[in-house]
């Protein structure tokens, strides 16, 4: 590693550093994005069936409900996370 | 003239860096309860995810406002230094549990709704979804400047 690099690794904050180290031993949650795509839908429709309905009406509900439920803002993240990750 | 973009690629360890400088400025002079750092999962070698649910501000009004932000993160690890973008992300305020209700979320593109948007929950029940232009959806900072001095 050169100067330059030991230094800026150096100004990074004892967080950012942390992060990096940590990152950089752990193993993916995914070893792909297929698999997480495959995992992330099956997630979205148990909590579809969870509540008896389709994933759909699950997130028509979870965007219209002024209440919050853990469920319903799952459900909107997954939809998020896979129409990124099928876009990217 | 600046031509980068406002959410264009940042070195992996500068856009950490901004996301902890943020969150701490607001947790100096606003903080209530709850986590007071992100919390950053692998989810593939490529993508990242940020995340902190249940911090509460104070806002300019005194109210409480519950915050979860999720941020996932796209690792471009070709480059010596990774470069990173936000390629989907959730902002969300709430009342603070329990009984938590929602106030003001914005979504990237889902595919229910394949644009940038926010809901809008009002008292009465009721609640709007507006369309937030494709490169002036907002960074942590904007989002809780707006549900701080709003709520």
């Amino acid at each position: 590693m050169s100067e330059i690099e030991s230094t800026e690794l150096n100004n990074n904050s004892p967080w950012v550093q942390s992060v990096l180290k940590e990152l950089g031993e752990a193993s993916p949650k995914f070893q792909s994005k297929s698999q997480a795509i495959d995992a992330l839908n099956s997630e979205l429709t148990f909590l579809a069936k969870s509540r008896s309905m389709s994933v759909s009406d699950l997130l028509k509900l979870a965007s219209s409900s002024a209440e919050n439920h853990d469920d319903l803002d799952r459900s909107l993240r997954i939809s998020s996370l896979l129409y990124s990750l099928k876009n990217s | 003239m600046n031509s980068r973009r406002k959410h264009d690629w940042n070195s992996w360890e500068n856009y950490l860096s901004v996301h902890e400088t943020t969150l701490n400025k607001y947790i100096k002079t606003r903080y209530v309860s709850g986590p007071q750092q992100y919390t950053v999962v692998k989810l593939t070698d490529q993508y990242i995810e940020l995340s902190i649910k249940g911090l509460v501000l104070k806002s300019d009004l005194g109210s409480d406002v519950q915050i979860k932000i999720e941020k996932s993160v796209e690792l471009d690890i070709e480059f010596k230094r990774p470069q990173a973008r936000t390629f989907s992300y959730s902002y969300h305020a709430l009342t603070p549990k329990p009984n938590a209700r929602n106030l003001l979320r914005y979504c990237s593109p889902h595919e229910h709704r394949p644009h940038h948007h926010k809901h809008v929950y009002h008292l009465d029940g009721t609640y709007d979804v507006l369309d937030v232009p494709e490169r002036t959806w907002p960074h942590v900072n904007e989002f809780l400047d707006e549900v701080l001095s709003q709520y």
